[in-house]
C-alpha cells in the first residue's frame, strides 16, 4: 500500500516549530507552550505509525447471470497488525447497483482476525464486466498518513440478456435443405397441403388423392409442403448507440437479438451474427443448443467503436452470409453506413428485414421553434429512407424500445413474404 | 464530502471559547494587545474572527489547509490578549491543550464519512485518543509554568537534557522510516 503524509502533520510540525521559534525570538516560554502540544502530538504520531499489512480475497457466488439477477460478492480482509480504521470501497461498474446504496465501509481490522464483508450486486445491464479490485484506505490512528492500495484480484462478470419469449418471429422467403419447422415453398414429404397434380411414373401410391382420382377417372396425387429450416443471420447495427437516462438502442437490440437467436435456434434454424460497426464481429450460422451460448457470448462483447472508415458488406465474410438465408437487422437507421449496406444486401438477393430499434424515444425536441423545426425535418428524412427500403421490398418494422417484441414482429410477419421478390 | 456536523460544532465552540477568553482578557492593562495601543485589545477580537472564518472555510471547501492558519490565529490572539499575570501565564498550556483538541476536532470533521462495522466504538477510541492526547500534553506543557528554579538553565545538565532529546528525535525517525519500509 502506498502512503501520503497528511497537511495535518506538516501544520501540526509547523505550529509547534513556529512557537518555539516565536518563545526564542519574544524571550517569553508562551509561545512555546502553546505550540507544545503540537509537538507532542507530532512525535507521539511518527512514533506509533506503521504500514499496514493488508490481505484480501474476493469471490463471487457466480460469474454469468442474466440482467436482473443479483450476484454475491464478498471480500475477506486479513491484516498483519492493528488498524484502527479501515475504508473498504468496491468500485460498482456503472451497469450494476449495490444493494443497499453504498459501496464503501468502514471497519476496524484487529491483527489476525479475518472479517469478512459482503454485498450483493445488481446487473442491470449485459456485458462482459470487470469488477474491479477492492480499494483499501487506512490512517493511522492520529490521522497523519493515509495508507491506499489495492488487494484481491480482478474479476469477470459475464452478464446476458434476458431474452423475451417469442412465439413466432420473422419468416425466411426461402429454406434450406434440413428439417425443421419452417413451411418451405417447395414441393415434397411433409404435412401441409400444397397441390394437386396428375400421377406420373414413381409416385408413392399413398400419396393418390383417391376422391380426385375417382372423379376424374385419371389417377391424381397430394403434393406437400416439407417442413424445412432456414438460415437465420442477424445483422446488429454497432456503428452508433443513442442514449439517455441509463439506456441506450444498443441495450435494446441486443436483448432482442438474444430472443431471436433463441427463438430460431429453438425451431431447429441456423443461426449466425454479425455486428457491423468501427469493428467487424461475426458468428458462423450453426444451429444446436450450443449455438445459443455462443451467440449471447459473442452479444455481450457488443460495443460501439466510433470510426469514421467508410465500410460495405464486402468486408463480410462471404460465408457468414449463406445463400438463400434471412438476414434481420436490428439497426436504429441512422448510420448511412449501415442503410447503404442492408440496401447492397437487398440488391444483391439477400431475404432481408429490417427491425428499426426507433432511436426517437431517446431524442426528445428541443424548446426553440428551430429545434423543433430540426426535429420534424429529421422525422421525414428517417420516413423517408424507410420508405426506401419498402420500395425495394423489405420489411421494415418500428420497435420502440421497451415495448414487447413479438408484436412488432408479429406485424413483420403480416408483410407477405411472396411480395418481398418485386422489382423494386 | 459533508463535515460531520457534531464534531465540527464542537471544534467551533472550542474556537470561540478560547477566542472569547483571549478577547476578554486582552482588556487587562498587561497584555500585548493593552500595549499595542488604545483599540489593541481589537486585535485578538478580529484574529477571533478570522480563525472562525477559516474555520468555516475548511468546512464548506472541505480542506484541511485553512485549519493551520485558523488554528495558528487563536494561538496569536491568546498570546497578545494574555495578561501578564502568573494566574493567566500558567492557563497557557491549557490554551495549548485546548488549541490541540480544536484542531483534532475540526481535521475530524472532514475525514470522509462512510458506514462502517462498530461505528460507534471507533468514534469512542478516537475521541479517547484526543483526550489522552490533549491531556498528555497540557500536563507536559505545564512542567515549564511551575517552578523554574528547580529547571537547570545551563550548563552539564542541560546539554545532557538536550542530546537525551535529540537522541529521542533521532530514534522516532528511525521508527518511523523501519516501519513505513516498502514492504515486499
Amino acid at each position: 500500500m502506498t502512503f501520503t503524509v497528511s497537511s495535518k502533520l506538516a501544520s501540526y510540525a509547523a505550529l509547534g516549530a513556529a512557537g518555539l521559534l516565536l518563545a526564542l525570538a519574544w524571550g517569553r516560554p508562551e509561545p512555546a507552550v502553546l505550540g507544545l502540544p503540537f509537538i507532542v502530538a507530532t512525535l507521539t504520531g511518527l512514533a506509533l505509525v506503521e504500514r499496514p499489512i493488508v490481505q484480501a480475497s474476493t469471490a463471487l457466488d457466480r460469474d454469468r447471470l442474466l440482467e436482473g439477477e443479483d450476484v454475491h460478492l464478498t471480500v475477506t480482509l486479513l491484516s498483519t497488525g492493528d488498524i484502527p480504521w479501515l475504508q473498504v470501497a468496491w468500485p460498482v461498474p456503472p451497469t450494476m447497483s449495490a444493494s443497499g446504496g453504498s459501496d464503501i465501509l468502514g471497519l476496524r481490522l484487529l491483527a489476525d482476525r479475518p472479517e469478512t464483508i459482503e454485498t450483493v450486486l445488481t446487473a442491470n445491464r449485459w456485458g462482459v464486466v470487470p469488477l474491479s479490485q477492492p480499494l483499501l484506505r487506512a490512517h493511522d490512528g492520529l490521522g497523519f498518513f493515509r495508507f491506499e492500495g489495492s488487494v484481491g484480484e480482478r474479476r469477470l462478470l459475464r452478464i446476458y440478456p434476458r431474452p423475451e419469449t417469442l412465439r413466432r418471429a420473422l419468416a425466411a422467403a426461402e429454406t434450406q435443405i434440413f428439417s425443421g419447422n419452417e413451411l418451405s415453398r417447395a414441393r415434397g414429404d411433409g404435412i401441409e397441403f400444397a397441390d394437386i397434380r396428375p400421377y406420373v411414373t414413381g409416385d408413392r401410391p399413398r400419396h393418390i388423392n383417391w376422391r380426385m382420382s375417382s372423379r376424374t377417372g385419371q389417377l391424381h396425387i397430394n403434393q406437400m409442403h416439407p417442413e424445412r429450416n432456414t438460415d437465420v443471420v442477424i445483422f446488429l447495427d454497432l456503428f452508433n448507440d443513442v442514449r439517455s437516462g441509463g439506456r441506450g438502442t444498443l441495450d435494446y437490440a441486443v436483448r432482442a437479438a438474444a430472443s431471436m437467436a433463441e427463438h430460431y435456434l429453438a425451431r431447429r434454424d441456423r443461426v449466425g451474427v454479425i455486428g457491423f460497426g468501427g469493428v467487424l464481429r461475426w458468428l458462423m450460422p450453426a444451429m444446436g443448443s450450443t449455438q445459443i451460448y455462443r451467440i449471447v457470448d459473442a452479444l455481450i462483447d457488443s460495443e460501439v467503436i466510433l470510426t469514421h472508415f467508410w465500410r460495405g458488406i464486402d468486408v463480410i465474410p462471404p460465408r457468414t452470409l449463406p445463400p438463400k438465408s434471412l438476414v434481420v437487422a436490428l439497426t436504429t437507421l441512422l448510420d448511412e453506413r449501415v442503410i447503404d449496406a442492408l440496401l447492397d444486401l437487398r440488391a444483391r438477393g439477400f431475404d432481408l428485414a429490417v427491425v428499426e430499434v426507433m432511436a426517437e424515444e431517446f431524442a426528445v425536441p428541443g424548446s426553440h421553434e428551430a429545434a423543433q423545426l430540426a426535429h420534424r425535418l429529421w422525422h421525414m428524412d428517417r420516413a423517408a429512407t424507410r420508405l426506401r427500403y419498402r420500395r425495394l421490398g423489405v420489411p421494415i418494422v418500428q420497435w420502440r424500445p421497451g415495448d414487447p417484441l413479438g408484436p412488432a414482429l408479429a406485424e413483420g410477419r403480416q408483410y407477405d413474404r411472396w411480395n418481398r421478390w418485386l422489382p423494386g | 464530502m459533508a463535515p460531520r456536523l457534531i464534531t465540527a460544532g464542537l471544534a467551533f465552540a472550542g474556537a470561540a471559547v478560547i477566542g472569547a477568553v483571549s478577547t476578554v482578557a486582552s482588556s487587562d492593562s498587561s497584555s500585548v494587545a493593552a500595549g499595542l495601543g488604545h483599540n489593541g485589545f481589537l486585535i485578538p477580537g478580529l484574529l477571533w474572527v478570522t480563525s472562525l472564518g477559516l474555520l468555516a472555510v475548511a468546512m464548506a471547501i472541505p480542506d484541511g489547509r485553512p485549519i493551520f492558519l485558523a488554528i495558528a490565529f487563536l494561538g496569536a490572539a491568546w498570546l497578545i490578549g494574555v495578561p501578564a499575570v502568573a494566574a493567566w501565564r500558567s492557563l497557557t498550556a491549557v490554551a495549548g491543550g485546548w488549541l490541540l483538541a480544536v484542531a483534532e476536532l475540526a481535521y475530524w470533521s472532514l475525514d470522509f464519512r462512510v458506514a462502517g462495522k462498530d461505528e460507534r466504538a471507533i468514534y469512542v477510541r478516537r475521541a479517547a485518543t484526543i483526550f489522552a492526547l490533549v491531556g498528555a500534553c497540557i500536563l507536559l506543557a505545564l512542567v515549564p509554568q511551575l517552578d523554574l528554579s528547580a529547571v537547570p538553565i545551563s550548563g552539564i545538565e542541560l546539554t545532557a537534557v538536550g542530546l537525551l532529546a535529540a537522541a529521542a528525535l533521532i530514534a522516532v525517525a528511525a521508527g518511523m522510516a523501519w516501519r513505513l519500509r516498502p514492504s515486499r
